[in-house]
């Protein structure tokens, strides 16, 4: 540099240094729109794909007028009142059935403890509901459980509950996922269940336009948010409290059960 | 904003030990993040419906976190695995180690059995197959990589990275001749 322009030539490359930092700024920004740019382009196709992936899920619909079949209890359950059994004491403790349709376990406990239950119904010596969930759609990736609820919920509108709940467990399939068809629902079942003319009508009809999905849903919901994360589970109300029942150790007889469930309500 | 980089002599970035640490923590963090948010997308309703079995928050709570947590555990393992906003994007992802692990040890403390009866796929877990402990030391060395990389957020190559420079940026002289930057100076170059 020469000596003669001491100042000149010392602003001539501040001003090239900063006409540099202002390039460079300007190209800093760029980049950084096409950074931001790309993590939106990412969160919206991202979005868009999972929106058409979540709604091609299939829940059932319903089109018809819903309704709440006769011996549901509020919107928790649906009590068992088979024909000819004895009316059970107002003091007769309840026992509630968690239950999901899909449930391989579940299907084991109606094996092996359905029979004592059912004689501790008719005997009057309990009252018994079933809550069924719905969660194993979720896990499974169908809607059977669903719409095995609804069948169920719709054989109680011609007093078939209890004899269609059976039917299901005793054809849930040996493969998981597997689920129940449209046909096993409303044909099969009902007709090993023993529903026939006027009532069959009345119970396809009712499974045909899901009349009790709301229902179902509702009892699922709060079988949910009563912390229920597992099926099956148990548990008995009386002496004004409700507890959960363990049954892994209790014999499968009638008189088992109940001395579990006095000593569940007692303890 | 981070500062450009005009000068020559870059800083050499991959000279600095600490700065293949910080790699491996966003590979690490991030990777976590990403496969552990993907795998979730594929059932957002069962992942509300594990929130609801840890009995950490409310039942109106378990939809809004179940719906939207995976999302943003895939957005922000994206942002640390492309090394992108670092000082912000990990201390986000240790958040939510955080909030996985204090999870995790909560249902452990509690003694639930998440999988049991017919809520994993069918059949009873034994309290004996849960695996906490692995669970607990696997997330905690993704967030101590967040932590790390809060205090040494450099790493090559990154988005940051490429987003201090260097620029090829080309000014014009006074006298009109074009004076390149020094960083296109082949003897500057490291």
């Amino acid at each position: 540099m020469s000596n003669s322009q001491p100042t000149k030539p010392m602003s001539r490359r501040e001003q090239l240094r900063q006409r540099q930092l202002a390039e460079a700024k300007r190209q800093q920004r760029t980049r950084l729109i096409v950074v931001i740019s790309a993590i939106v382009a990412v969160v919206l196709i991202g979005g868009a794909v999972w929106w058409g992936v979540a709604s091609r899920q299939t829940t059932p619909t319903a089109t018809g007028t819903q309704i709440t079949p006769p011996n549901a209890v509020g919107d928790v359950g649906i009590t068992v009142h088979p024909a000819g059994a004895a009316t059970p004491a107002a003091s007769a403790p309840t026992l509630m059935e968690y239950q999901d349709y899909q449930c391989p376990i579940c299907k084991e406990y109606y094996t092996t403890f359905g029979p004592a239950f059912n004689q501790l119904v008719s005997q009057g010596k309990i009252k018994l509901e079933y809550r069924t969930m719905t969660f194993l759609d979720t896990n499974l990736k169908n809607d059977a459980s669903t719409r095995a609820a609804v069948a169920a919920a719709c054989a109680d509108t011609v007093g078939k509950f209890e004899k269609y709940h059976d039917v299901v467990y005793a054809n849930q399939p040996t493969t998981e996922g597997a689920g129940y068809t449209d046909q096993q629902l409303r044909v099969t079942f009902a007709q090993d269940a023993g529903i026939t003319g006027a009532d069959l009508t009345k119970f396809q009809q009712c499974y045909d336009t899901k009349a009790t999905l709301k229902f179902v849903q509702a009892v699922n919901t709060a079988a949910e948010q009563a912390g229920v994360t597992g099926t099956p589970t148990f548990k008995v109300s009386g002496n004004g409290k409700t507890v959960t029942l363990n049954l892994a150790t209790t014999q499968p007889t009638a008189d088992a059960v109940l001395a579990a469930i006095t000593t569940a309500l007692n303890g | 904003m981070i500062e450009p980089v005009i000068d020559a002599a870059p800083s050499r970035p991959w000279r600095d030990w600490r700065t293949w640490v910080s790699l491996a923590a966003r590979l690490y963090l991030g990777g976590m993040l990403l496969v552990a948010g993907i795998i979730k997308l594929g059932n957002l309703a069962k992942f509300a419906l594990d929130i609801n079995a840890y009995h950490l928050v409310p039942y109106a709570w378990t939809k809004i976190l179940g719906y939207s947590i995976p999302p943003l555990e895939v957005l922000v393992g994206l942002l640390v695995l492309a090394g992108a906003f670092i000082p912000v994007s990990a201390a986000l992802g240790a958040l939510l180690m955080a909030v996985f692990i204090f999870s995790i040890a909560w249902v452990w403390a509690k003694g639930y059995s998440i999988d049991c009866g017919c809520f994993g796929t069918g059949g009873q877990v034994a309290a004996g197959q849960t695996t906490y402990p692995q669970d607990i030391i696997r997330d905690t060395l993704a967030l101590l990589g967040g932590l790390w990389l809060v205090l040494r957020p450099r790493s090559f190559p990154s988005v940051d990275q490429w987003l201090s420079g260097p620029f090829m940026g080309l000014t014009v002289g006074d006298d009109d001749t074009t004076s390149p930057s020094p960083s296109a100076d082949p003897s500057l170059r490291s």
